[in-house]
């Protein structure tokens, strides 16, 4: 669900191209929530235990929380001494994703409480006000159940590990074609694969076979549809500039700021500047060139070359 | 020592150019562009006599490149 609030987001407030790609893996999306939902409402009927509607709505939230969260990661972006930093040592960017992730947990931690603070002294009972006062009940548990082998595991090897892992793979990433976040966000696509396989396999979760091999084609075909819109619609382009004398130290750290912008060479020859450019649509492009580069007065001349095809 | 290489080329050439370019193991990256010019070729040598050597021995005897900017790279950032 949250792949296709991105999408949306994406048309909506970045007006990317919904060309066929896009619509079909939004349909093979939809129709393998469909699928997922109703056999979840069969295997909830057969076990005597209904799902709730408001259980539905509380995840349909969550989804939509959990794109805001992807789309705010994806739009970080680096300050001028955090570029200079990266530049020295690329591993700068691993203690800065922890110190961030640390900050944002503790903060997250920290309104949970509160917020459910506020819920457990609510004059009226709901689900929501019951939840709230189990969680305090049950919160003296809380070092009992982090001493468990299991939950170090998890800490572990299902937290820390597959993190680090990210933070070098961002860290190290040379793009051909598609950035990391991109890369990401279609093999994102591989977590709900493997979340039904492994549930089925291992937990024995109620999925008929039949259905199971349509929704794994779906999402599989969805994978595939991801990468062929992304690698069709980014816009890719060299940009040469020109740029006024003495202004060599600032200009290139107050451009690589910009949304788009990747690389940044500087040049002995006819152009002083030369920017690797990669954005999602020609909006992008047209907000970089017109609203970020034209505006700075250190710039005298600005030449775009899109490339056409890497053969080489 | 890394140089760009941007060529203005004649008309039906750009195949048999983009070969040539291939061909020229200094030459690390090869693109087709759409404007002002219509190939950018990376190329990564050790000293400019080097640059120099390849650029007067090969590069500037391919038929069909009619003009060459070169622009030596002093420095890149990246994010």
């Amino acid at each position: 669900m949250t792949i296709i609030f991105i999408s949306l987001y994406e048309k909506g407030v970045n007006y990317e191209k919904f060309d066929v790609f896009r619509i079909l893996f939004i349909v093979m999306l939809s129709f393998s929530i469909l699928i997922i939902t109703s056999v979840s409402l069969q295997g909830a009927e057969i076990k005597g235990d209904p799902i709730d509607l408001l259980g539905f709505i509380y995840l349909v939230l969550y989804s939509i929380t959990g794109s805001f969260l992807y789309i705010s990661i994806d739009r970080d972006s680096f300050s001028k001494k955090e570029l200079k930093n990266i530049n020295i040592n690329k591993y700068y960017k691993i203690p800065r994703a922890l110190i961030k992730m640390a900050i944002a947990f503790i903060s997250g931690v920290i309104l949970l409480i509160l917020a459910s603070m506020l819920i457990a002294l609510l004059p009226f009972e709901t689900d929501i006000t019951q939840e709230a006062i189990t969680f305090f009940n049950e919160l003296q548990f809380i070092f009992v159940i982090l001493g468990r082998w299991e939950i170090i595991y998890l800490i572990i090897f299902a937290t820390i590990l597959p993190y680090l892992l990210i933070f070098l793979a961002r860290v190290n990433w040379k793009p051909t074609i598609l950035t990391y976040s991109q890369w990401s966000s279609i093999l994102g696509l591989i977590d709900p694969i493997s979340t039904l396989i492994f549930s089925v396999l291992l937990v024995n979760e109620f999925f008929p076979h039949g259905y199971l091999i349509i929704v794994i084609v779906f999402l599989v075909i969805t994978i595939i549809l991801r990468y062929a819109h992304e690698v069709k619609n980014i816009v890719h382009a060299k940009i040469l500039l020109k740029i006024k004398k003495g202004s060599l130290q600032l200009v290139p750290i107050k451009i690589l700021k910009f949304y788009g912008v990747r690389k940044i060479e500087s040049l002995i020859g006819r152009y002083d500047l030369m920017l690797h450019v990669k954005v999602n649509s020609f909006k992008d492009f047209h907000y970089l060139i017109n609203r970020k580069l034209k505006p700075i007065d250190d710039i005298i001349e600005i030449k775009v070359q899109f490339v056409d095809k890497i053969e080489k | 020592m890394r140089a760009i290489i941007l060529c203005k080329l004649g008309i039906n050439v750009i195949k048999k150019v983009i070969e040539e370019l291939k061909a020229i193991p200094e030459i690390k990256k090869v693109m087709s562009l759409t404007g002002d010019y219509d190939l950018l070729a990376e190329i990564e040598v050790e000293t400019s006599e080097q640059l120099f050597d390849i650029f007067s021995e090969k590069i500037d005897l391919i038929q069909g490149i009619n003009v060459s900017n070169t622009h030596v790279i002093m420095k890149s950032w990246e994010k």
